[in-house]
């Protein structure tokens, strides 16, 4: 059975990181205000699904920065109605310079069972552009705190840094692994949203990476993870076999989940809905007896199935040749000829057993593929 | 119906941004067309297209009231012409529906090419000119210098010429008594069968054909059958009037008015500008002398990106063709980009604005190749081929002689740039024919050029040069044999027909080393590694490479992330959907116009 996930968006943070553009505030100024929004939203909430959630992620934000009485709150109300499953995977978001042990032993005892760290780099000399409350030091000692108090973990590492070399992917890198965490997500700095960066980049060119220097991080990554015996389960995600986050999995195979908190996104395999992007909106409908709900769209039969397509090469073990036929017959010519392109190109594999994926290659030219199916 | 003696028919002319458009705002204000509310800077400049390059593109009638300072009420059809050289077909239609032309002439800048042209072109067409001094508001005016070019340039006398600023007003009452005094009213017989020339004309879904015409005898009317005695066509009339400058239906239209006909007509090629309209049942003897056929000078291929959009391009050009009779187009098929058509313009600004249009207007995706000039050819068997695409220049062991066009440049401009100016002029295989002084630095030059020297980029580099101050005007002269040969671009090994253009030998290897350099900037990585060539026959001479794609990918994407990723994604799309695929590889339209850009 599909068992649906929860995700809880937590808009705080101590300050604000230069290329961030996720939904957040500075400071804990309106956190009891939400904290009671966000409890009842749950309450008013939680019978949309008659099925008990199996995967909790809080995502921010900083999940890590609030009080912990807010997620235990949180979880409380998701408790009602159906209810959590016994094993279900609780994942929080942490910032390095968060944890103490004061902070991991309330986030365990409130039933959080993984932590995503946000290292980003491990390097001081790339900390700064990026204005991280943490240095390389503390975030090894926020990791070994982690892992040695939570079964599973995750580093959170960031590709395209100012400054960034193939030396210092390494060496973050090679920090993280030895942590000792068991999953790895590997995101690539974007900046358009990040005017500073845009202005540095404009000044100062020659800090940032090229294409073909990111596409050298990628397989060094890749490599490295292999070789400690990571897993890519999906595009930009490595983990030991058996430690894949399961949450992050439902957005990938399109199972149902069910979004919370300002900026929560929820899909119940046909119809996404996203919650409003201002707190302020979000706290003062919740709190009278108002949907948060801003955006609503719903996916047609073939929407649904080419995203399914697209999202579904996106993992390892990619789709089958039958359901990638079905859907690619639905194309424009021009579409499909760009696939047989890729596929020439080597971007795609279809393999014995029936399964179509992407390649080595087509992984890091993933979007020349993607664009056919939107 | 008006007296015709009360009506008077002129045209503005100028140099291009001289003030035509804006000093036509004012004859529209002072005759009470607009309100203040509706008035808007170059009311006549309406299209989305002349607004944003703020120049006139299509020539514009309107019919406006004007009460004189002797009492009397006349009618004024004013026809408001582009200014730029491409577009010197607008202004001869215009003329030819006038007895008057005003001539424009910018006190700043006094006499320039196309004043000169424009000029000449009213001469010609016997029309009478009323010279005017514009923009005196400015504190660079010198109106002086103005009417002194205005009397030794062109030859006309200019001392009583209105000094008028159409920013502020100044001067244009005078100048509209001028209108009145000097230019001759319209002749014709109104009881002689209808005889009235179709100047203009545009496309309407839902009415059909809009001509719009300058009746010389007789009336047209709602229910008048009419015949259109080149194309054979006849009809029954709808609808008849004016612009004032909004659309109004009037009872009839008589001698010397100029107004709009609608008769249903929803075939395209039923209309031709230049035909004389006629009763069906009372036809006039002798047709107008209508316009000759523009000759197009600059000849480049359009291609639709989707080649499923050739059908929709075909028809576009027809209606697009009503409205701008100057261009030509013809079908043609390329080995590497489908089915397209070979387009005729007059300059490369014309051309830039006929792709516009019809994307814009019809909403179409469309590339452009490297324009051309039309080559003569002489085979081995002594056939004579006119070629105006590279791609049917037969083999070199086939070709006797090739010829190509030779123009007589006037180019105005200040002494102090006179060198610059000559070391382009040679450089483009020039040959001075004179140099003349009018006033005290203003600088005549005349050189002959091939005319292949001088359609990309010329007019671009004389700007840069004289950092503005020359202005340039081209006749044809004949076509001269010439060393040219044909350079190949291929792609990735493949030749690629419509990037083949004609080059002067002794330029041929600079040229392709510095447009293989010029593609490869343009043409971005892709999946594969695309190679660039130039060659000549079977030689390449040059070569760049772009390198294949190593990255594109979105890192990472959660919940909410996937509708933000698509949407990248379609933009990614979006911008593969503009460039036209040869092979497996996307050239953007820039590409086909590298050659444009090299120098
Ligand atoms: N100061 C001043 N500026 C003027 C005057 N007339 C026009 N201009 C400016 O000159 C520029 C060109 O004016 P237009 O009226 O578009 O010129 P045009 O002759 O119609 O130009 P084309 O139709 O493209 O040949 C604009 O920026 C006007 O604002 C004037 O009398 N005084
Ligand atoms: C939603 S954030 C919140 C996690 C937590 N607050 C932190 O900073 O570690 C999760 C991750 O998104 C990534 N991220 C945020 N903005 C990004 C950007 N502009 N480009 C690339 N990755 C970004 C960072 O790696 C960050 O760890
Ligand atoms: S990266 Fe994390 S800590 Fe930094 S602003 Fe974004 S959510 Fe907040
Ligand atoms: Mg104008």
């Amino acid at each position: 059975m599909n068992l649906p996930g929860a995700y809880l968006h937590i808009p705080f943070c101590a300050h604000r990181c230069t290329y961030c553009s996720f939904v957040a505030l500075t400071g804990l100024e309106h956190e009891d205000r939400y904290h009671r929004a966000l409890v009842r939203e749950i309450v008013d909430r939680r019978a949309e699904t008659d099925l008990p959630f199996d995967t909790v992620y809080f995502g921010g934000g900083t999940p890590s920065f609030v009080s912990p009485r807010l997620l235990e709150d949180a979880l409380a109300a998701l408790r009602g109605g159906a209810g959590i499953g016994k094993d279900a995977e609780i994942t929080a978001e942490a910032n390095p310079d968060d944890l103490d042990s004061a902070r991991v032993d309330a986030l365990r005892s409130i039933g959080v069972n993984r932590l995503s760290m946000g290292v980003q780099t491990l390097s001081d000399e790339e900390l700064p552009w990026l204005e991280r409350r943490h240095d390389a030091a503390g975030a090894r000692r926020a990791l070994a705190m982690a892992t040695e108090a939570f079964p599973r973990v995750s580093a959170d590492l960031m590709a395209g840094i100012p400054g960034q070399t193939r030396g210092s992917l390494a060496e973050s890198l090679a920090g993280i692994l030895a942590s000792g965490v068991q999953h790895l997500s590997v995101y690539l700095l974007e900046i358009e949203k990040a005017p500073r960066l845009v202005a540095l980049q404009k000044e100062r060119p020659d800090l940032f990476p090229g294409d073909d220097e990111l596409a050298s991080f990628w397989e060094d990554v890749h490599r490295t993870a292999t070789a400690a015996g990571f897993v890519r389960y999906e595009l930009s995600n490595w983990a030991l076999p058996g430690y894949e986050s399961r949450h992050n999995l439902k957005y990938w195979t399109a199972q149902p989940t069910v979004g919370f908190g300002v900026s929560a996104t929820g899909f119940d395999g046909r119809v996404r809905r996203t919650n409003t992007g201002s707190t302020n909106e979000y706290v003062k409908r919740v709190l009278e007896g108002q949907s948060a709900e801003a955006v609503r769209v719903e996916l047609s039969e073939e929407e649904a199935t080419r995203e399914s397509i697209l999202l579904g090469l996106r993992l390892h073990d990619g789709v089958t040749e039958e359901s990638f036929g079905r859907v690619t017959a639905t194309l424009s010519r021009g579409d499909r000829e760009r696939l047989e392109d890729a596929r020439e190109a080597g971007l795609l594999e279809f393999s014995r057993s029936g399964r179509v994926r992407l390649t080595e290659k087509g992984v890091l030219l993933s979007n020349e593929v993607f664009s056919a199916f939107v | 119906m008006t007296d015709p003696s009360r009506i008077r028919n002129f045209s503005i002319v100028a140099h291009i941004d001289h003030g035509k458009t804006t000093l036509s705002d004012r004859i529209l204000e002072i005759t009470g067309a607009l309100t203040a509310r509706e008035m808007t800077e170059q009311v006549l400049d309406d299209n989305p297209i002349e607004k944003e390059r703020g120049i006139t593109i299509k020539a514009r009638a309107v019919t406006l009231n004007y009460k004189a300072e002797n009492g009397e009420k006349y009618v004024f059809n004013l026809i408001d012409t582009p200014g730029h050289v491409d577009f010197t077909y607008e202004v001869s239609r215009s003329l030819a529906a006038c007895e008057g032309a005003v001539l424009v002439v910018d006190a700043t800048q006094g006499v320039e090419a196309q004043t000169l042209a424009n000029a000449y072109l009213a001469i010609h067409n016997n029309l009478t000119i009323v010279p005017c001094i514009n923009k005196v508001d400015l504190p660079s005016a010198v109106p002086e210098m103005a009417r002194e070019q205005i009397e030794e340039v062109i030859g006309i006398p200019a001392a009583h010429a209105a000094l008028t600023s159409g920013k502020v007003g100044t001067g244009v009452r005078d100048l509209l008594e001028q209108i009145v005094h000097e230019i001759p009213p319209p002749q014709g017989d109104p009881d002689a069968p209808l005889k009235a020339l179709l100047f203009d004309s545009w496309f309407d879904a839902y009415r059909g054909v809009t001509c719009l015409v300058r009746v010389r005898d007789g009336v047209i009317k709602k229910g008048t059958k009419i015949l259109f005695m080149g194309t054979g066509q006849t009809a029954e009339v709808q609808e008849v009037g004016v612009f004032n400058p909004k659309q109004l239906v009037v009872p009839q239209l008589g001698v010397g008015d100029v107004g709009y006909v609608i008769a249903g007509i929803k075939e395209l090629l039923a209309t031709k500008i230049g035909d004389t309209l006629t009763g069906a049942e009372r036809p006039t003897e002798q047709a107008l002398p209508g316009f000759q056929d523009v000759k197009p000078m600059v000849f480049a291929s359009l291609f639709p990106t989707e080649s499923d959009d050739y059908e929709s391009l075909r028809d576009a050009m027809e209606k697009l063709k009503l409205n701008d009779a100057s261009f030509t187009f013809e079908p043609e098929s390329s080995t590497a980009l489908g089915f397209g058509f070979r387009c005729g313009y007059l300059g490369l600004l014309h051309m830039e604005i006929v792709q516009e249009r019809l994307e814009r207007e019809f909403n179409l995706s469309l590339v452009t190749t490297a324009p051309s000039v039309p080559y003569r050819v002489t085979t081995t068997r002594g056939e004579i081929l006119e070629i105006s695409n590279p791609v049917k220049l037969p083999d070199p062991q086939y070709i006797e002689k090739i010829e190509e066009p030779y123009i007589l440049a006037t180019i105005i401009t200040k002494d102090e740039f006179l060198g610059g100016i000559l070391a382009l002029a040679e450089e483009r295989r020039g040959k001075q024919v004179s140099l003349e002084y009018a006033g005290t630095s203003r600088a005549v030059l005349k050189y002959e050029l091939p005319l292949n020297e001088v359609v990309l980029d010329f007019y671009d580099k004389l700007k840069s040069i004289s950092r503005g101050y020359a202005s340039f005007d081209y006749q044809l002269l004949e076509y001269r044999p010439g060393d040219l040969v044909k350079l190949d671009i291929l792609i990735n090994g493949d030749p690629v027909d419509a990037l083949a253009f004609i080059v002067y030998r002794g330029k041929s290897q600079d040229k392709g080393r510095a447009l293989v350099d010029k593609m490869k900037e343009m043409i971005h990585s892709q999946m594969f590694e695309v190679i660039i060539q130039a060659a000549i026959g079977a030689k390449i001479i040059a070569r760049s490479t772009v390198k294949a794609l190593r990255k594109n990918v979105i890192a990472k994407c959660y919940g909410g992330d996937i509708t933000r990723k698509k949407k990248l994604l379609e933009k990614q799309k979006e911008g593969k959907k503009r460039m036209k695929k040869v092979g497996r590889v996307d050239l953007p339209q820039e590409a086909f116009l590298a050659v444009l850009r090299v120098d």
